[in-house]
């Protein structure tokens, strides 16, 4: 199913939220948001980064991010491949599925090859392929997915291949993809909290997550990708923040005209 | 692969504890736990900022208390203080928007040691009431940064690659030991045209208590290594490694074991930053490590990248905020909350439509 928002009245939830540590945040209208998950996997075909890390994490993003906005479902990696991709990734948030928040964050494990992105699955040898997505077309229709895991957004093997592994999530109308271009390690999951409360404080959503990665380690390598519909639209869309995501304009197939990106190394 | 028995030089250096700046220490067979001394209030590290950072001096709003911070702002920035004054962060939105503008070909980088005395001049002219260095102490280059842009059209035309920001850390060292961890940095990150985009700080001040530790051995630090990765992949690494002469600073790869490398490794004293201590707990001697660990074959090579800090001394102090030192100490380590299962308990509810995006103003 897909919504057509221009033509149905919703009441925008502005957060007005005052709390001591909230009185700087910008304003904005709170956001569908969704955590997927995964310290420990099935018979150990991936490794567990020990320490709690992955859980960690997603708790400080968790409780950060709701302090703003509509934290919908919190839910760990085990069968949920059909819902990350285009097979059933409308299916709502019961099931968690990737079209039905705004904004989606997820940790674990990760890689990519010349032709796709790939995200390891708790269920053992299954993958969830970016060329297998199509993100933000139905349901909700994400338009930030935010991933917490190595050499998603790979950018050393050439252009052709990081079209490869990204026009299809974006074909669909995702806005941005943050990730990392190498390595991001885990060790220092304060991060998570910081990512968070960066975009709640208006600064770009890019951004937040180049510094708040950075930061916490100074190897790791975030990076962070978008669309436009030329170069200079794409630069424009790269400083998306909280406040204006929902008024940036959904770029589909053949209206997307330029890929951008950016990253630290 | 060769097994190195017996001690061998923790820090490729010592001599007398107390040294000048510039001496290196060798042969370190023990050193002092720091502690943290309060600066005193965030109003007056803030008051300090607000008279040695141009930028502040105009427009600013008053303080304003938030949780673990103090921010004032202004037209285009935002500067923020932590906790008890001892870390800081500035911004510059404008400056910001306007890197991608002053983008430079990756050919024509600000060279690293350009890019150092630049972040030297800067933070002795602006930073130097923040960032005290008493005589025995003095400000090193950790590393540098560059923030890259890049694009391309569907068709792979029009693609474009720019360096848009370049950073400089620097670290300090301590009688000529380092501190590792992300305590003890300062960052200041330029545009091209050398405007300061952003600064940020965690600057404690360090007291050496009465209280001295002895150093492992490398050998044994390499073991306690192993250990504590070896809980973290779940892999057998007890195997015998390759231990170098000296592991003050490990910046080739060591394999720990099948599919498990030691990327690197830096030891001195181990501050994990504003985010992660314990402000009561001692500062303390320790080695930063980065390993990796592959997975899979093929297409689908997965990597897992580790980071932390071993213990490096014989008898390390408890310090209930640093993992790796509970492992070595035996002390449990607080569990978290898990992920559920999608669909089970949940009450499935329909998925709200967006709201309608306000209007421009």
């Amino acid at each position: 199913m897909r919504f057509r928002i221009s033509v149905i009245t919703f009441v925008t939830f502005v957060v007005s939220t005052r709390a001591s540590d909230l009185g700087a945040q910008v304003g904005h209208s709170a956001m569908e948001v969704g955590t997927r998950c995964q310290q420990e996997y099935q018979n150990d075909w991936m490794p567990d980064v020990g320490n709690s890390d992955v859980w960690r994490r997603c708790n400080k993003f968790n409780d950060q991010i709701k302090q703003t906005d509509n934290l919908r479902f919190y839910y760990n990696l085990h069968g949920a491949k059909p819902v990350l991709e285009q097979t059933n990734d409308g299916c709502g948030q019961g099931c968690g599925s990737a079209d039905s928040v705004d904004f989606l964050y997820m940790n674990g494990h990760a890689g990519a090859n010349a032709s796709t992105a790939f995200w390891d699955m708790w269920d053992q040898n299954t993958r969830a392929f970016s060329s297998n997505m199509r993100l933000g077309d139905t349901s909700r229709q994400l338009m930030v997915l935010a991933t917490f895991a190595c050499k998603t957004l790979l950018l050393s093997d050439g252009n052709a291949n990081i079209l490869a592994r990204w026009q299809p999530p974006f074909s669909g109308g995702l806005v941005m993809a943050t990730g990392a271009q190498d390595n991001l390690y885990s060790g220092n999951d304060q991060s998570a909290t910081e990512f968070a409360s960066r975009m709640q404080d208006g600064q770009p959503i890019g951004l937040s997550w180049l510094e708040s990665a950075w930061y916490a380690d100074n190897s790791n390598r975030p990076t962070f990708m978008n669309t436009g519909r030329d170069a200079n639209d794409c630069s424009n869309r790269s400083q998306v923040t909280l406040p204006a995501l929902f008024g940036t304009p959904i770029l589909r197939d053949s209206a997307i005209g330029f890929f951008c990106w950016a990253s630290w190394s | 692969m060769k097994k190195i028995v017996g001690a061998v030089s923790w820090i490729a250096a010592s001599a007398p504890w107390c040294l000048t700046a510039q001496e290196k220490p060798q042969n370190l067979d023990s050193i002092p736990v720091l502690t943290r001394e309060s600066y005193g209030t965030p109003e007056s590290q803030l008051g300090l900022l607000q008279g040695s950072v141009d930028a502040l001096r105009s427009g600013a709003s008053s303080p304003e208390k938030l949780k673990g911070r103090l921010r004032v702002t202004g037209g285009s920035w935002r500067m923020d203080v932590f906790g008890d004054g001892s870390g800081a962060e500035f911004l510059d939105t404008a400056a910001s928007a306007r890197a991608h503008g002053l983008g430079a070909d990756p050919a024509r980088l600000m060279s690293v040691a350009t890019l150092e005395s630049t972040g030297r001049a800067y933070v002795e002219r602006s930073l130097s009431r923040l960032i005290v260095l008493p005589p025995n102490e003095r400000l090193v280059l950790a590393t540098t940064a560059r923030r890259s842009e890049g694009g391309m059209a569907p068709d792979g035309s029009n693609a474009y690659s720019a360096v848009v920001a370049n950073r400089a850390v620097f670290s300090r060292e301590i009688n000529g030991i380092p501190v590792t961890g992300a305590g003890s940095k300062v960052t200041v990150t330029f545009l091209n045209d050398g405007t300061v985009e952003s600064f940020r700080y965690d600057w404690p001040k360090y007291t050496v208590s009465q209280r001295v530790q002895r150093m492992a051995p490398p050998a044994e630090i390499m073991r306690r290594l192993q250990r504590v990765v070896g809980l973290r992949t779940q892999r057998d690494l007890s195997q015998p490694v390759e231990t170098p002469p000296s592991i003050a600073s490990i910046t080739q790869p060591i394999r720990l074991g099948s599919y498990v490398v030691l990327q690197d490794l830096k030891c001195g004293y181990y501050d994990p930053g504003f985010m992660n201590r314990d402000a009561a707990a001692p500062v303390q001697a320790g080695c930063y490590y980065h390993v990796v660990e592959t997975r899979g074959e093929g297409e689908f090579v997965t990597t897992a990248a580790y980071s932390g800090a071993v213990p490096a001394a014989i008898a390390p102090e408890p310090d209930a905020r640093w993992p790796e030192a509970c492992v070595i100490l035996g002390t449990k380590v607080k569990e978290e909350p898990k992920g559920k299962a999608a669909g089970y308990g949940t009450k499935v509810q329909p998925v709200p439509p967006r709201p309608t995006p306000a209007p421009p103003r």
